[in-house]
Formats: C-alpha cells, sequence, structure tokens
C-alpha cells in the first residue's frame, strides 16, 4: 500500500477517532500536558523575569537563562528525567517541558518591565506611588504585550515539543508517531504528524489573533511602542 | 560464581556520570561527536543558502515579506520528531532525513536576522554607494551586507546552538551524533553514565560552536570592536 494511501486509511477509519487511542482522546492528553507545563513555567518565570528586571542587575541571569535553555537537549533532558526518580511517563515529561518553557517567559517578562519608559516610572513615583502600585499599576501593565508575546513562544514551542513525551512512555499526539514508527505503520505516523503539525499551526494562529486583540484593547498608547521590542524579543528567543 | 548476598541489582554500576565511560569509549566518542557536527554544519549551511534569497525576495513587497516570515514561523511550528520520522522513508538511513528539517527550522532565526540587518543600513549610505557608481549587485555585496554582518552572525550563532540541540531528536531514527548514544542508553536498560555524558557533549559542542562563531564576528567586523558585545 503506498503512503498516501495509508494515511487515507488511518485518517479515514472510524477507530482513529474514537476510544482512549483515538485523535481526540490523544488531542486532550497533548492539551493537559501543555497547559499543566505552561502554568507550572509561568508561576516560576513571571515573578522571576519581573523580579530580575526590578534589581537591574539581572540582566546577564536572564540571557545566560535563556542561551543554557538552547544548548541543552531537550530529549535528552526529557529522558535524563525518566530514567531518574520520576520515571517513566508524562511526570518526567511535564518536567523537562517546564525548563524549556522557562527562557522564553523569563526573557520576555524581563525585557517587558526594562522597556518601560524612565519617565513614565518617575512621574509614578512623583505622583506619591508605591513601589508595589508602582509595579501593579505602571510597569505590569505597560509590559503585559511583551509577557503574552512570551507565553505565545512558550505555548507554540511546548505544543511541539510535547510529541517527544511519547519516546517516554507519555500519552499525548506524538503516540501515533512513536507508536506508528515502531510498528512501521507510516499511515499512522504521518497521520499523527500531519495532526500535531495543524493544530501547532492553529495555536500559533490562534495566539497571534489574542495577542493583536490585547494591543488593540490596551490602546494606541501601548502597541506602537511595543511592536518593536515584540519582533526583538522574538527573534531572540525563538 | 556465587554473587555476595548484598549484591544490589537495581543500582549495581549503574550511576548518573562516569568518568571512565570517556576514555573507554573514546573512538565511539569521536566519530559521533563528527557526525553531530557534520548534521549540524550541513543544516545551518542549506538553511543559510535559503535565507538570503528569501531575506532579499521579503524586502521587494510588504506582502511578501508577510507570506516569508509566515513561511518559516508556520514551518518552525511543525514538531522536529514529526518532520524527522516523515521523512525516514523518503530518504532512509541517509543524512537529509535529519538534515532538510533542521534546515528548515532555522529560516525562522535567519531569514529575520538578515532582514534585521539589512533594513538597518541607512539610506544615505545606500545613496552614496549608488551616487559612487556602483551597480545594484555591488551595493549588495560591498555595502549592505557587509553592514549586516553582525545580525547575520548574531543569527548564525542562535541558529547554530538551537541546531546543535535538535541533531539529538535524529538519535530516534538512529542518526544524530551524539542523540543515537542518548537513545541508546535509554533503551538499554536506562544506562545513566551513557545518557548523561552525551548530553554534556551536545552542550559542550553547542559552547564551543557558539564561541567560534563570535570570534569569527569579531574578525570580519573589526570596526564593532570598541563597542563590541554579545
Amino acid at each position: 500500500m503506498s503512503i498516501p494511501s495509508q494515511i487515507w486509511h488511518f485518517l479515514g477509519s472510524g477507530s482513529s477517532w474514537t476510544g482512549q487511542y483515538g485523535v481526540p482522546a490523544r488531542l486532550g492528553q497533548h492539551a493537559a500536558i501543555c497547559a499543566v507545563t505552561l502554568a507550572l513555567a509561568a508561576v516560576v518565570a513571571l515573578p522571576l523575569g519581573v523580579g530580575l528586571a526590578r534589581l537591574r542587575r539581572g540582566g546577564w541571569i536572564a540571557s545566560s537563562l535563556a542561551n543554557a535553555g538552547r544548548s541543552v537537549p531537550v530529549l535528552g533532558v526529557l529522558i535524563l528525567f525518566a530514567v531518574g526518580p520520576l520515571g517513566v511517563g508524562t511526570s518526567a515529561a511535564v518536567a523537562a517541558l517546564v525548563i524549556f518553557a522557562l527562557p522564553p517567559l523569563v526573557t520576555n517578562a524581563y525585557t517587558g518591565i526594562r522597556e518601560v519608559d524612565a519617565d513614565v516610572r518617575l512621574s509614578a513615583v512623583a505622583m506619591g506611588m508605591t513601589s508595589w502600585q508602582v509595579l501593579w499599576r505602571v510597569e505590569l501593565p505597560l509590559a503585559l504585550p511583551l509577557i503574552a508575546a512570551g507565553v505565545r513562544i512558550a505555548a507554540v514551542q511546548v505544543w511541539a515539543t510535547a510529541t517527544l513525551a511519547a519516546i517516554v512512555g507519555s500519552g499525548g499526539l506524538g503516540r501515533f508517531i512513536v507508536d506508528g514508527y515502531a510498528i512501521q505503520d507510516y499511515g499512522q505516523v504521518y497521520g499523527g504528524a500531519i495532526v500535531v503539525a495543524i493544530t501547532a499551526i492553529l495555536l500559533e494562529g490562534l495566539l497571534a489573533w489574542a495577542q493583536r486583540r490585547l494591543h488593540a484593547s490596551f490602546g494606541g498608547a501601548v502597541a506602537p511602542a511595543a511592536e518593536a521590542p515584540v519582533a526583538r524579543s522574538g527573534t531572540a528567543v525563538a | 560464581m556465587p554473587l555476595p548476598a548484598d549484591y544490589d541489582f537495581g543500582n549495581a554500576s549503574n550511576s548518573w556520570f562516569d568518568w571512565s565511560y570517556i576514555p573507554d569509549h573514546a573512538n565511539t566518542i569521536l566519530a559521533a561527536a563528527r557526525e553531530h557536527v557534520v548534521l549540524a554544519a550541513l543544516a545551518v549551511a542549506i538553511g543559510f543558502a535559503v535565507s538570503i534569497p528569501l531575506a532579499l525576495l521579503a524586502r521587494r513587497s510588504r506582502w511578501r515579506r508577510g507570506a516569508v516570515l509566515g513561511l518559516s514561523n508556520a514551518v518552525y511550528a511543525v514538531p522536529s520528531l514529526a518532520a524527522i520520522v516523515a521523512l525516514q522513508p523518503v530518504f532512509g538511513l541517509a543524512r537529509w532525513t535529519v538534515v532538510l528539517p533542521l534546515a528548515a527550522y532555522t529560516l525562522i532565526i535567519l531569514v529575520r536576522n538578515i532582514l534585521t540587518g539589512l533594513d538597518d543600513v541607512p539610506a544615505e549610505t545606500l545613496e552614496s554607494a549608488r551616487g559612487m557608481g556602483l551597480s545594484p549587485a555591488q551595493v549588495l555585496l560591498r555595502v549592505q551586507l557587509p553592514l549586516a554582518l553582525p545580525a547575520v552572525i548574531a543569527g548564525l550563532r542562535i541558529a547554530t546552538v538551537s541546531t546543535i540541540e535538535l541533531v539529538v531528536i535524529g538519535g530516534y531514527v538512529g542518526q544524530g551524533g551524539f542523540g543515537a548514544y542518548i537513545l541508546e542508553g535509554f533503551r538499554n536498560n536506562f544506562y545513566k553514565a551513557e545518557i548523561t555524558t552525551y548530553i554534556l557533549l551536545t552542550v559542550l559542542l553547542a559552547l564551543v560552536a557558539d564561541g567560534l562563531l563570535l570570534g569569527l564576528q569579531r574578525l570580519v567586523t573589526p570596526w564593532q570592536r570598541r563597542r563590541a558585545g554579545p
């Protein structure tokens, strides 16, 4: 059977779309892994990035974190966690994915706070705001577009990388690729690859749209200033 | 020979790291390093060769720019494991199975940085180059590209480090330099020392490559040396 007809066979058969091994079930597992990963990473990374920015000497920590994140192999850490105390399965996968979701979140939160105009900060202080008020009412709202860009980059990255979780025995969309490859069922491999790729591109599009809406609702005053840094940090972080 | 009564099967000689692993497997490590470098170098070289015409195309109009950047974003969203496993029946054990997807992933960084570098060349500089009678090709080769070099090399550094990291995933299909041995250690009763050694070697290789490119950047942009930075 040729590969296109194998793919057709996989995507066309009812059993691919129902039950605990079907696409909807795997999609649900994949989304759950990504949501938990992103939530855990955000809880760690956002306060860290904001804190480093307010320290004013945290720049090298933020940039070396980003560099380390790029050079450490995700699959290696995934496997290292799986052979360690966490054991094979979803928790090892989530732990490894969290580490790799940190750099874009930390660097964008850091850059977002640092890019706030010094004059704006000064006038807030002159108005009598305390340090916390400056953070909550001035710095964070102004940094929001860049923080959102970091979340978008991290989310798309985690969605694509979570495919690797199947290698260490976790669920998710990667299962079709790993299981199909194991029995040389290329219909399943390609079918799974197509589903992961399409959902990843849809997620990217959806988050890009959400980010534009965020820009729009935060008014013209914020959007133009935030436009350049978004492109710049996007380059640095990708 | 009977084993001692307190023999621990679970932990027997499976430490997280073992210095003796390196001299004991020196030849394997060197061969894997060579393969890792070849795969990463091919991917970055092909990605770079494709990025230059793409960046030049993107500068021609707004919609072309959107199309080129959108395409490189979309390609980046495809998971590497999916791309590599999907190419396996097409190329088999040829290096293209790993090299082509990784080359495609470099576009998101390289095209953007080449564009940024070219966009930042001041209009007056281009005007005077044309005024001196340089042809469009000469303006590109002698003025625009040299001035864009810092941004281009910055992009190459990020692309190279990311690619060296991604080559590991090729290990899943039995290729991928160090990656093949990380996977081997996983499948081989969780041989931790093997896994850890090849992870550290991957990081080391990435750092060395990054340092070499930084040196290259300092070398080819001497005018930047006074305000040089990473």
